[in-house]
């Protein structure tokens, strides 16, 4: 058993000298992070709305080819929003507050409670965190580090969110530090890529943003 | 009476009282709140309530403190922290067997994955219709247009695998019917937990492990509950608890605070009015004879039923205090014989014996009631009477000297004056006539009220606190239970079937059931059977549009594989072990219990399945219907109260008649002349007149203690006829009127005390037998020597 023992000590001291540099990166590295969601932070919190356009592309098995949605959407911070798709299916959702509202060109207004409506309200408060850049919130529900110089890379903490999301990738606009591409991988080899343009800052909106469901708009 | 005889009577007497305090010391006490109950059904039905563990049920709602303008955010975390801290608290007790606060995690897609795979097994003859419409060209096309949006949405990510699995949304079907597993909380379950609408309060439920009907272990639990909410709570977030806890608690203390406030005051009263109305300290060994018959009656009482109910121990007390008549009666005989102590023995034995014979009969009709608490109370009377005529004399004759007080005669406190009444003899028979015939028509005019409430203390902060969580939890209307019971789980799950089916074709009941996820094995073998007829007649054909409708709406069609997989592979039943593994297991124990049973044959076991119905409606037939099934048992206040009604009715007409006639028959054999029959029971007639007219205008209700009233107020008034008119032939009128008085006046002291009960079943008692002894008294004073006729009157020839 003594030999033993001695034997574990030698093992420790020689991994010891490849620990010390890999922690001294991870410290590095976590740093750069903290400083890089600062920043996103601190870009974010200058920012009370914004409107911006988006293209859509769903790799998904159940499709012979990707599916490219187009639309844009509208934020005021720090809940309201509407995300509307206007081609090819049009189609808006808007969360304000705790409620909501749904509809497409064969639906009418569904108006939901997030309250009630557990998985709107997963859905809400996932897209409300990446759009506020709540990093904070984020880092409870995922793990975060730096990709590169602009991009970040997170997994899913709780299982049953790994369950659907195997990886996220967030790539930010140098000058804006506002999101510009994301891709969401999932564990079955399907993604889906989203990318951001046309950003316009601190504008207003006019009530009915929050409140009118068109589809057609 | 030589020095033996009176050594005699000490040891007996001391024997008798030691006997019967040891019998009393090793008696048990129960607090069952069911002995109060009439009728084996509604026992049997409260019984069940109780297996099922819904009266050992306590909701506590925390809420946070309304002043506070804090955000919905801090407000949540405050009140969740402070539930799990009090979980905490409560599962260190060991005293509870489940505690629901929260669901557990992935109840938001539990559904789906839970009860998807079994479709073919919970889907009915009705749902096939919406399926097949579903398979149609149209139904196809719809279903695969709204999955593309539904992909391509923000929830696509997460519906990915449901839609492969499920393309055409049948499982929807089913979820629809799963607006009967929502309770009648109105309530939002966030993170778990059940939050109230406006976001200030959480729903705690536990359940104890054992009955919250004793009054002992409520008690317990309370201190459990109130050092749980100091170490657990912060002081801006309030407990309100209601179920059965708070009421057995407030009956408890309310009896015990009667029992213990109202005994000593009657007993200083009634000490008063012996001192004072018999002029002797003599006139304690009077009081004490109550007091030592009442050790043997409790003792003998409990050794007959094996333990005895504390609310018929308080009564039959109460109604113990009918003993100190005898030896008042007694002691005034003795008191004024005039140096013939054994012609005056023998001139009022008749009368004690007499009476003692009618009142015994009273309560020997009452031994038949239906309710066991007061079968109890007229066994522990019927003994406490016959033991307190036993020691009137023993005890009576000892204390008071041989030869006559003449100071006695002087120091009465009453006088009459009956010589002017014959004048008067029309007018006061047509008054009194007149009086017992505005009796009957209130008699006419009385309900019988089979509410059990009625019998339950209405304290104002249960009142305050229940009215609070109906508002905090949107509560509407009044719950009734609807009992499957089975030897085994598929014979309860087929009685739930059935009452799950019947309920559901009345569309105006609301009601919450697990029968639309988990029907009997046997009805999910035939849903499966119709499910596959309907699949082996379109399988190949819909394969084919499916695949052909999938690729015009930009989908692989091979993508749907799980799907087809799932139709033809078939998947097992559904049964309970699977749902008890899934996060709706909460859910599923609160409706389905096994009961374990050790009798003498050995341990058995059988099935509850409960479903809860709203019972405001109009809709009393179906429920009724349902409860006349094998196996199934409708558990209401709706049903126990024309139950109770029933049984009131016929206890109150069988037992009142029967004493009422044990009573004639009794005076009639006695005294054979219609007149002294008529003036025997005059007394009785007014009691039951002045009773019948307070009621009536007191609300025209009876319940359950007024049987219990009549019979007891039967029972007193025979006596003051019995005395008034014995006395007549003894020409012993102006002794026996005093002693009637002393005694009326002692159970209005009684029954005045205990009509300031805080408990609503002791001051109805106190209430109404005061009534009915404050109309007797003055018909056997004034009204039964006047029907006698002139005779009857004592004279200035009658001696004292």
């Amino acid at each position: 058993m003594k030999h033993n023992y001695h034997f574990l000590f030698f093992i420790v001291g020689l991994l010891t000298p490849l620990f010390l540099p890999t922690q001294s990166m991870c410290t590095d590295s976590s740093q750069s992070l903290k400083a890089f969601l600062e920043e996103v932070e601190r870009n974010a919190s200058q920012v009370e709305s914004f409107a911006c356009s988006f293209t859509q592309k769903r790799h998904l098995s159940l499709f012979p080819e990707p599916v490219v949605f187009r639309g844009n959407l509208k934020l005021i911070r720090p809940d309201r929003l509407r995300w509307a798709f206007t081609s090819p299916i049009p189609s808006v959702l808007i969360f304000n507050g705790q409620e909501g509202i749904r509809c497409s060109e064969d639906q009418d207004p569904a108006h939901f409670d997030l309250k009630t409506d557990p998985i709107m309200r997963i859905v809400a408060e996932q897209i409300l965190s990446w759009l506020n850049s709540d990093y904070e919130k984020l880092k409870k529900q995922y793990s975060i580090r730096l990709a590169d110089s602009s991009s970040l890379h997170i997994t899913p903490r709780e299982q049953t969110t790994a369950g659907f999301i195997g990886s996220i990738t967030i790539t930010f606009e140098e000058k804006s530090q506002q999101p510009k591409r994301v891709l969401i991988n999932e564990p079955n080899g399907d993604s889906t890529i989203i990318e951001f343009f046309n950003y316009h800052f601190n504008i207003s909106f006019p009530p009915s943003t929050f409140t009118a469901c068109q589809p057609s708009e | 009476m030589n020095n033996l005889s009176t050594t005699y009577r000490i040891l007996l007497v001391t024997g008798l009282v030691l006997l019967g305090g040891l019998l009393a010391v090793s008696s048990h006490i129960s607090d069952s709140a069911l002995d109060l109950l009439p009728g084996k059904a509604v026992r049997g039905d409260l019984k069940l309530l109780q297996e099922l563990g819904l009266v050992d049920r306590i909701f506590i709602t925390l809420s946070i403190d309304d002043q506070l303008d804090t955000k919905d955010e801090d407000t949540f975390e405050k009140l969740t922290a402070s539930i799990e801290k009090f979980k905490g608290q409560l599962s260190d007790t060991g005293e509870f067997k489940t505690l629901l606060y929260k669901l557990p995690h992935g109840y938001e897609t539990s559904l789906f994955t839970v009860l998807q795979p079994h479709l073919p097994y919970l889907l009915d003859q009705e749902d096939l219709s919406a399926v097949q419409h579903l398979t149609t060209e149209d139904g196809i096309r719809k279903a695969l247009r709204h999955d593309f949006s539904l992909l391509n949405s923000l929830a696509g990510i997460a519906v990915k695998r449901q839609v492969s699995q499920d393309p055409l949304a049948m499982t929807t079907i089913l979820l629809k019917k799963l607006k009967h597993l929502k309770s009648s909380f109105n309530m939002d379950v966030r993170d778990g937990y059940f939050l109230s609408k406006d976001g200030r309060s959480l729903l705690f439920i536990a359940v104890t492990e054992k009955s919250l009907t004793n009054g002992g272990y409520a008690v317990r639990i309370k201190q459990l509950l109130d050092r749980a909410f100091r170490v657990s709570l912060p002081s801006d977030i309030t407990p309100k608890v209601i179920g059965t806890l708070p009421h057995t608690l407030a009956n408890v203390n309310s009896i015990r605070h009667d029992l213990r406030t109202l005994i000593p005051i009657a007993t200083l009263l009634l000490s008063a009015l012996l001192l004072l109305g018999l002029r002797s300290l003599k006139a304690f060994f009077v009081l004490m004879i109550p007091f030592l018959a009442a050790p043997a009656a409790i003792g003998i009482t409990s050794l007959i039923y094996g333990q005895i109910g504390g609310l018929a121990l308080g009564f039959g007390i109460v109604l113990l205090g009918i003993a100190v008549d005898f030896a008042i009666h007694l002691y005034l005989a003795l008191r004024f014989d005039n140096g013939m102590r054994y012609e005056a023995l023998r001139k009022i034995r008749k009368p004690i014996l007499l009476a003692a014979l009618t009142t015994t009969s009273v309560f020997v009709v009452l031994l038949f009631s239906q309710v066991p608490s007061h079968r109890q109370m007229a066994t522990l009377a019927l003994i406490g009477i016959l033991m307190a005529v036993l020691l009137s004399y023993l005890i009576i004759p000892m204390v008071i000297p041989s030869k006559a007080d003449e100071r006695a005669k002087s120091s009465l406190f009453f006088t009459f004056n009956f010589s002017s009444l014959q004048s008067y003899r029309i007018p006061i028979i047509l008054f009194w006539l007149i009086f017992i015939f505005g009796g009957v028509i209130c008699w006419n005019g009385l309900r019988y009220k089979g509410d059990l409430r009625a019998l339950d203390v209405s304290d104002h902060s249960i009142m305050e606190d229940e009215k609070y969580f109906r508002q905090t939890w949107e509560q509407q209307g009044e719950q009734g239970f609807l009992i499957s019971k089975g030897r085994t789980l598929e014979e309860a799950l087929e009685n739930n079937s059935l009452v799950y089916s019947t309920l559901k074709k009345n569309s105006n009941i609301s009601f919450q059931s697990i029968g639309p996820i988990l029907p009997s094995i046997s009805i999910q073998k035939e849903h499966f059977t119709a499910w596959q007829k309907f699949w082996q007649k379109e399988r190949r054909s819909f394969e084919k549009r499916f695949a052909e409708i999938a690729n015009q709406q930009g989908f692989v069609a091979k993508g749907f594989a799980p799907f087809f997989n799932w139709l033809d592979n078939n998947t097992s039943f559904l049964t309970p072990e699977k749902l008890l593994n899934s996060p709706l297991q909460p859910f599923v124990n609160s409706m389905i219990k096994r009961v374990d049973n050790n009798g003498s044959n050995g341990q058995t076991s059988h099935y509850l399945v409960l479903t809860t119905v709203d019972i405001t409606g109009g809709h009393k037939k179906p429920l009724l219907q349902l409860d006349q099934k094998q196996g199934i048992t409708l558990v209401s206040n709706l049903k126990w109260r024309s139950q109770v009604e029933n049984m009131l009715r016929h206890d109150i007409l069988t037992l009142s008649l029967s004493a009422a006639c044990l009573i004639i028959l009794i005076t009639a054999i006695t005294f054979r002349q219609i007149s002294k029959v008529v003036a025997v029971l005059a007394p009785v007639l007014s009691a039951l007149a002045s009773m019948a007219i307070f009621s009536y205008f007191r609300g025209a209700e009876l319940n359950m203690m007024h049987l219990l009233m009549g019979i007891m107020v039967i029972g007193l008034s025979v006596d003051y006829g019995i005395f008034v008119v014995c006395s007549r032939n003894n020409n012993t009128s102006k002794v026996s009127l005093i002693g009637v008085s002393i005694c009326a006046a002692s159970s209005l002291i009684g029954f005045g005390v205990l009509a300031f009960a805080y408990h609503p079943a002791l001051s109805s008692l106190g209430t109404t037998v005061l009534v009915g002894i404050g109309a007797a008294w003055p018909t056997a004073v004034w009204i039964a020597p006047v029907i006698l006729g002139p005779d009857s009157l004592p004279d200035a020839t009658e001696k004292l």
